[in-house]
């Protein structure tokens, strides 16, 4: 039986379905009126659209990013690129197209028919690219012989352009076709296949910023493709400029006098890090990679001994030779195991076990006190003081001053190089650490590695005062508009483990290096500012006592020199390495004196 | 035990209409797919035909278990329902960043397609029991109020944006059938008004962009408004009668997006004109109708509620995906029962023709 709720919700229930009835009548009734609206009233309208029309969604790439020196000059910008491109609905015979376009163009069938061929399976209103970047009179060729081209177009896109060339390119960066690997990262979410994204350098750690929003149109064309009517259009959002902090005349001034050789250069401000100049010899150019690289080109940078796409400035440590010695000065003064004038002699050699190590000076320095030790770079002066120091506590003072940690510049693969410790000896050779090794590591050499920048770093923390700064490279983010949208200020690493009385001391002796009659540095010397600094020579291949050092090229010693100007207020720091390129004093420190005075032209006052 | 009033109270309208719907919907599918036809893979229309054995199977499963029953384990049915979508949202195979698929073997099927079945029976069930005649105070309400968030949220996180709006249309229709009193309705709508808004928060940018698209078309109509565009060229240029089968021009050449899916009508009245689309909405509207009859003629309050959530299950589905692709309404992802390409629509289609069936089969017992 039906309950009495039953029977007395019935009658609501009853009407309630009536209702929804007529609600169901009204729906289907006004989707009868639109399907008649669409199809009989707007019927032919549409069914014009349909046949002759089509509706095209283009895109309108946004352009990307301008990266820019501190002068606001540019770097890397952009350029248009034209691309033959077919699409294959407005073509009657692909084939027979292909064939056409590749005798305009004079360039193999096979590799066009490949491109249209992996386009298959497509809509066939989507246009296949053929050929990226043709030159403007190939361009002109295609455009008057187009009624013989039916279906091929000419698309527009921006390329990457780098209106300097090589300059700067390791910081740069360079373009590439986006990955798979970089396609599923969800951070470039709306990043689809064949996308240009930046693979190195300022171009990949600044790609979100320096990529815009692409926009795109809606546009209805006719049945050969030619644009009759825009309906809707969403306009691109501009990508952010990218402001570094080098100045592309410095930067041009140490690429040219790196010149031909294997090398780097790096030139920062000691007050706060900021990074001059960079460079890194071989470079390579930017410009090759914007629209994809070809095979031979690749190949060619790939099997290239030198590795041009390599920063050697963060991605390649080296023994840091006598430009070490600063540092067993300033640990042997702060454990207060020498005083400023306390003496060795130096008769050309130091003996330690069974070997004789010698002095770069076969003759010797005499009486050697801490001034003469560095001005003349006196190797058994510092061999004096390893043995005392022993490997612990100078990597402890070799830490505070930044080396084998890496300097947080941001860019990618930079190198921690190695400061040796007992502990390390011991897991590396299974064996104590060997007294001799002190000697070794004291003058820069052994296990020691370090990278220019570090070295760097280290010395503009001398010519501060003492505090160690993270090197920075890109300044700030600009909107198109001009809006700042993020500074980068500087910031601190640490502070130097050397007092300010035993640091003026070192600064000191850093002056004699260039600018007394004996000084190893005496090529850096200028006459408007007062330079200090350091040589190296970092040694490939250990020449024993007495030996004659080899002649081929890849076996000559790196050259070194380090230096910071003016002495008492400096607003540069400079570090030049030549790889294999011999004595530092006299291959290095000319370069570093070019460049040094090649600031104060710019920046103006040199007798500061 | 077999009574032979449950066969001759067999609606086999219903049950034709239905199954001519399926048939309708198979072979436009054939259309709808035959770019894929040269792929190695089973064609769509046929995987759609196997999905429809599937479906059938279940129907004659279903109309042979009283409703009542399935109404007394409705708590137990949802919330299986609900475990699923759970698993679904942790587990669940991702596709275009949603996780609406569950995959068992070979197959994957939508956990919310069933969730709204599970749903109606549970509202079904609570509202009957509890709903006093005089809706004016009621006891039964907090609990299929929490039970509607639940599923809700689920199927809005995976993220399955038009089902999660079909659950709330659902749960509307049932307040406006349990004819409640004029102020709680007032309540339920000031509330929903406050919680919309909320929900924009959780919307993902392009469920954001095709409404934005919806709202001007003109403005923001690059991939959004593209799909609509290209829905109504379809549908307008197929004129009274249409291009003919396979003659569609706009799904041929694969401007259609989703044409399988959820633009499958385009497809259907760019080929069959208005003629077919009339055709087909008749068809729709029988089952829809005759689905309310069953609801106004059940044995007992329980049977009107099941058959009245079901059919407003249909009905919405059919308006809401018709409105969408002629241009009416923003587009949300709903398949249109019977016609879409889909193994989960289609069998939980045909698990609610089951229970109409059921209802219907059942009326003169006692």
């Amino acid at each position: 039986m039906r309950s009495e709720l039953d029977s007395l919700y019935d009658k609501k229930l009853q009407s309630r379905t009536s209702v929804a009835y007529f609600v169901v009548v009204f729906v289907f009734g006004i989707l009868c009126l639109r399907l008649w609206f669409l199809q009989i009233v707007e019927g032919n309208n549409y069914r014009k659209l349909s046949e002759n029309n089509r509706i095209r969604i283009q895109e309108i790439p946004a352009p990307r990013g301008l990266i820019l020196d501190s002068a606001g000059r540019v770097l890397a910008g952009n350029r248009p690129s034209f691309d033959i491109c077919l699409v294959p609905q407005h073509t009657y015979n692909p084939e027979d197209v292909l064939k056409r376009l590749a005798k305009l163009l004079g360039c193999d069938l096979s590799r066009l028919k490949q491109r249209f061929e992996g386009s298959r399976g497509r809509p066939p209103f989507e246009s296949i690219t053929l050929k990226s970047d043709v030159s403007r009179d190939t361009l002109a060729f295609v455009l008057t012989h187009r009624l013989d081209l039916p279906g091929i177009v000419v698309e527009s896109t921006p390329a990457r352009h780098y209106p300097f060339g090589t300059l700067a390119c390791h910081l740069l960066g360079h373009m590439g076709e986006i990955d798979p690997r970089e396609l599923a990262r969800p951070d470039f979410a709306l990043y689809k296949m064949g996308d240009f994204v930046g693979k190195s350098g300022v171009e990949r750690a600044f790609e979100l910023h320096l990529k815009g929003t692409d926009g795109g149109y809606q546009s209805e064309v006719n049945a050969v493709g030619y644009k009759i009517n825009i309906m809707g259009q969403v306009d691109p959002v501009p990508a952010h400029n990218v402001v570094l902090t080098i100045s592309a005349d410095l930067q041009k001034t140490a690429e040219e006098a790196l010149g031909n050789s294997v090398g780097s250069i790096v030139a920062v401000d000691p007050k706060s890090g900021r990074i001059l100049a960079m460079a890194s010899s071989p470079a390579f150019d930017p410009n090759a990679f914007s629209c994809g690289i070809s095979p031979q080109g690749w190949e060619e940078i790939v099997n290239n001994p030198e590795h041009p796409l390599m920063n050697r400035c963060i991605q390649s440590a080296y023994p840091p030779g006598s430009t070490y010695k600063l540092v067993t000065a300033a640990a042997a003064l702060e454990e207060e195991l020498v005083e400023k004038d306390t003496e060795f002699f130096c008769a050309g050699s130091f003996r330690c076990g069974n070997r004789s190590y010698r002095c770069w000076k076969k003759h010797g320095h005499g009486k050697v006190a801490l001034l003469k030790g560095v001005v003349e770079s006196c190797d058994v002066y510092f061999y004096n003081l390893g043995t005392m120091l022993g490997p612990d506590l100078l990597a402890k003072c070799a830490k505070g001053f930044g080396f084998g940690l890496t300097t947080g510049i941001g860019i990618r693969n930079e190198k921690a190089g190695l400061i040796p410790t007992s502990g390390w000896y011991q897991g590396r050779y299974g064996i104590p650490w060997q007294a001799g090794e002190s000697l070794s590591v004291a003058i820069g050499q052994g296990a020691n590695q370090v990278t220019p920048l570090q070295l760097v770093m280290a010395y503009a923390a001398i010519a501060n005062g003492g505090i160690l700064y993270r090197p920075f490279h890109v300044d700030r983010i600009v909107s198109v508009d001009g809006k700042i949208l993020k500074t980068f200020s500087p910031a601190v690493r640490g502070k130097l483990p050397v007092s300010k009385n035993n640091m003026s001391f070192l600064v000191g002796c850093l002056s004699g290096v260039v600018n007394s009659p004996a000084g190893t540095g005496r090529a850096a010397r200028l006459s408007n500012v007062e330079v200090a600094g350091k040589t190296g020579t970092a040694q490939v291949v250990g020449v024993a006592s007495g030996g004659v050092p080899p002649l081929a090229d890849r076996f000559l010693d790196h050259a070194w020199f380090v230096a910071f100007a003016p002495k008492d207020d400096a607003r540069v720091a400079v570090v030049v390495l030549v790889e294999h390129g011999g004595h530092g004093g006299s291959t290095a420190a000319p370069i570093a004196k070019t460049i040094i005075s090649r600031f104060f032209d710019i920046a103006g006052g040199g007798n500061v | 035990m077999f009574d032979r009033r449950l066969i001759s109270n067999f609606d086999w309208t219903l049950f034709l209409a239905s199954l001519l719907l399926s048939i309708l919907g198979a072979v436009n599918l054939y259309s709808a797919g035959s770019f894929s036809l040269h792929n190695s893979t089973t064609p769509f229309y046929l995987k759609q035909l196997y999905w429809l054995l599937a479906g059938l199977f279940l129907f004659f499963v279903i109309i042979s278990i009283d409703y009542q029953l399935l109404a007394r384990y409705s708590y137990l049915l949802h919330g299986s329902s609900l475990f699923l979508l759970l698993l679904a949202l942790f587990w669940g195979k991702t596709t275009a960043g949603t996780h609406r698929w569950l995959q068992v073997g070979a197959f994957s099927f939508q956990p919310s397609e069933f969730a709204k079945i599970s749903f109606v029976l549970l509202l079904s069930h609570s509202f009957s029991r509890s709903t006093p005649p005089r809706a004016s105070q009621f006891q039964g309400f907090p609990l299929p109020i929490l039970f509607t968030l639940i599923t809700f949220v689920l199927v809005f996180l995976e993220p399955d944006l038009g089902t999660a709006a079909l659950i709330l249309v659902i749960f509307v229709s049932f307040i406006f059938f349990a004819k409640f009193d004029l102020r709680h309705i007032f309540l339920f709508m000031l509330s929903c008004v406050i919680l919309l808004p909320c929900s924009w928060l959780f919307l993902e940018d392009y469920q954001k962009s095709r409404l934005f698209a919806f709202l001007s078309p003109g403005k923001n109509s690059l991939h959004a408004g593209y799909q609509a565009v290209q829905s109504k060229i379809a549908i307008g240029s197929g004129m009274l009668f249409g291009k003919g089968f396979l003659g569609g021009t706009q799904s041929q050449l694969r401007f259609l997006p989703e044409q399988h899916t959820d633009f499958a009508f385009s497809v259907l009245a760019e080929e069959w004109g208005l003629a077919g689309s009339l055709l087909l909405i008749s068809l729709l509207f029988l089952v829809v109708s005759k689905g309310l009859k069953i609801a106004s003629q059940s044995r007992d309050v329980l049977g009107s509620f099941i058959s009245f959530g079901l059919v407003s299950i249909l009905f919405w589905q059919i308006s809401i995906n018709i409105g969408m692709v002629v241009g009416l309404f923003p587009i949300v992802g709903i398949p249109l029962p019977f016609i879409s390409y889909g193994g989960s629509s289609l069998i939980s289609t045909w698990a609610i023709v089951g229970m109409l069936l059921n209802i219907r089969m059942r009326r003169f017992m006692f």
